[in-house]
């Protein structure tokens, strides 16, 4: 599997060196704007973007019939992705956490106390939508999982609207929100463990 | 012999086409060609062997092992290369070098680098830069950087031009000289065939037609011109196939010095693998 990820990070090389180079524009940016609250999505679709693009150079050069042709198991195969999103998503949350801890020092706004829940909830709502993700593409492709997430996070988003119209002045105790947070680390686990099963039954199935 | 190979039975069925009950064995030390028109099961057979689509029945044995229950232990000693370059074109021969030191166990950087050195091919270019045919080669080195005992090509020299294939075909009659080696090849290109193959099977519509010697094959066939007076005084259990035109008759007939023997001024040429595969694709039973 370690063959697997450097073959991913291999092929990303470029990519994430113009990631390096766009993420020192956007702390520069930042301390000029004294904002730093973009860096929370930046880092959230930076995970997304680069699992599916992986996945897709995969598709394009058909990787994944030679893939299968080493030794090593279609879950092995299945496994690495999920392992690079997990990589992305723990690099993703330590260079929040530095740009948010170079915005604080540097005065220009925030709190040392909302360094780590905005990065974990950068990173972990980045792995989140990635995990949900993968199943789409194993079963489906880039080119249709591509339509199928446009179908849900229109569902999502359409679903958020419709409980905003129905329920606008409804608001949730900050105590609650907190206390829910706390059972968010399992339920994570748990879709984790879902998605992966049906990553690979779909990848398993599929003829190449 | 060893057998290095044993396909039993092996059958795959798709919407309007099945691979119907493929027997055939490879024998170790020796060179099998697969050859067949287009859409006649070549692929279809080497992915079942590999285990890359799923068998709808039969049975293939790898060094004696089930292809499936065994299939990582057998993999570690199989090399693939397909018609196409499968790997991302933003890679470098290099980096394949480390990502395959991860994947096999028995994997040598410096066969690797030998056999990068021996292909000219740069370990720092990007591969999208290499030509086809360094793509190719780039494949082949990869395949056999481990020190596989088999050799799996599917329409590898396909789009090489001759000095490059040439170069390829070299290189598999060096590593078949290793006779705990063979190497399973499937191929449009029935020269290439004719120069390596120990043995040739033929495909047709999803079966196999024949699977022999080549050069027992070839010595045993032979392609009769003549008119259909004469074709019709030959013996029946020589006659395989029959192609007519206007001139007269072209038939595939085997048992070509008996023929010989007993009508001397009948028209009669050894028969060539190509001319074979076009008298079973287009010719007639009688």
């Amino acid at each position: 599997m370690k063959g697997l990820l450097l073959k991913d990070l291999y092929t990303m090389r470029s990519y994430l060196r113009t990631l390096a180079v766009m993420f020192v524009f956007y702390i520069v940016l930042g301390f000029v704007s004294r904002t730093s609250s973009f860096f929370a999505a930046f880092v959230g679709v930076l995970c997304i973007v680069m699992t599916v693009t992986s996945y897709a150079y995969d598709q394009t050069c058909g990787w994944n019939l030679y893939g299968a042709s080493l030794p090593v198991s279609r879950r092995e195969i299945v496994r690495s992705k999920y392992l690079l999103a997990l990589l992305l998503s723990a690099a993703g949350i330590l260079v929040t956490i530095l740009a948010h801890l170079l915005f604080v020092l540097g005065g220009r706004g925030g709190s040392l106390a909302d360094i780590l829940p905005n990065a974990l909830g950068a990173g972990v709502s980045g792995f989140l939508i990635v995990i949900i993700l993968l199943p789409v593409l194993y079963r489906f492709g880039v080119e249709k999982g591509r339509v199928v997430m446009m179908i849900l996070a229109a569902g999502i988003m359409g679903g958020i609207f419709l409980m905003a119209q129905i329920s606008p002045g409804i608001r949730i105790p900050e105590a609650r929100i907190r206390a829910a947070l706390w059972f968010a680390p399992a339920v994570l686990a748990v879709m984790l463990v879902i998605s992966y099963a049906l990553s690979c039954r779909f990848f398993e199935a599929k003829d190449l | 012999m060893q057998e290095l190979l044993t396909v039993r039975g092996l059958t795959r069925r798709y919407d309007r086409f099945t691979l119907d009950h493929i027997d055939f064995s490879l024998p170790c030390g020796s060179i099998m060609g697969l050859m067949g028109d287009n859409g006649a099961g070549k692929t279809t057979t080497l992915k079942l062997i590999l285990n890359l689509i799923r068998r709808d029945e039969g049975e293939v044995l790898v060094f004696g092992k089930d292809n499936i229950t065994c299939e990582r232990e057998i993999k570690e000693e199989i090399g693939v290369v397909f018609d196409e370059c499968h790997f991302s074109d933003l890679l470098r021969p290099a980096d394949l070098g480390r990502i395959f030191s991860q994947v096999y166990q028995n994997w040598d950087s410096a066969s690797y680098k030998a056999l990068l050195d021996r292909f000219a091919l740069p370990g720092r270019a990007e591969i999208k830069t290499l030509s086809r045919g360094m793509k190719m080669k780039l494949s082949l080195a990869c395949a056999l950087a481990h020190h596989p005992r088999f050799l799996i090509l599917d329409e590898a020299t396909g789009g090489l031009d001759p000095v490059a294939r040439s170069e390829l075909l070299d290189l598999l009659l060096e590593f078949i000289q290793d006779e705990s080696r063979s190497v399973l090849v499937s191929s449009h290109i029935i020269s290439d065939l004719e120069r390596i193959c120990d043995t040739i099977g033929y495909l047709h519509e999803g079966r196999m037609v024949f699977c022999q010697e080549k050069d027992a094959l070839l010595e045993r066939l032979g392609v009769l011109h003549c008119g259909e007076g004469d074709l019709a005084l030959l013996e029946p259990e020589f006659l395989l196939r029959v192609r007519r035109h206007q001139f007269g008759c072209d038939a595939l007939v085997e048992c070509r010095e008996s023929i010989r023997n007993r009508h001397p001024d009948w028209a009669l040429d050894r028969a060539t693998l190509e001319e074979i595969m076009l008298f079973y694709a287009k010719g007639e039973e009688r």
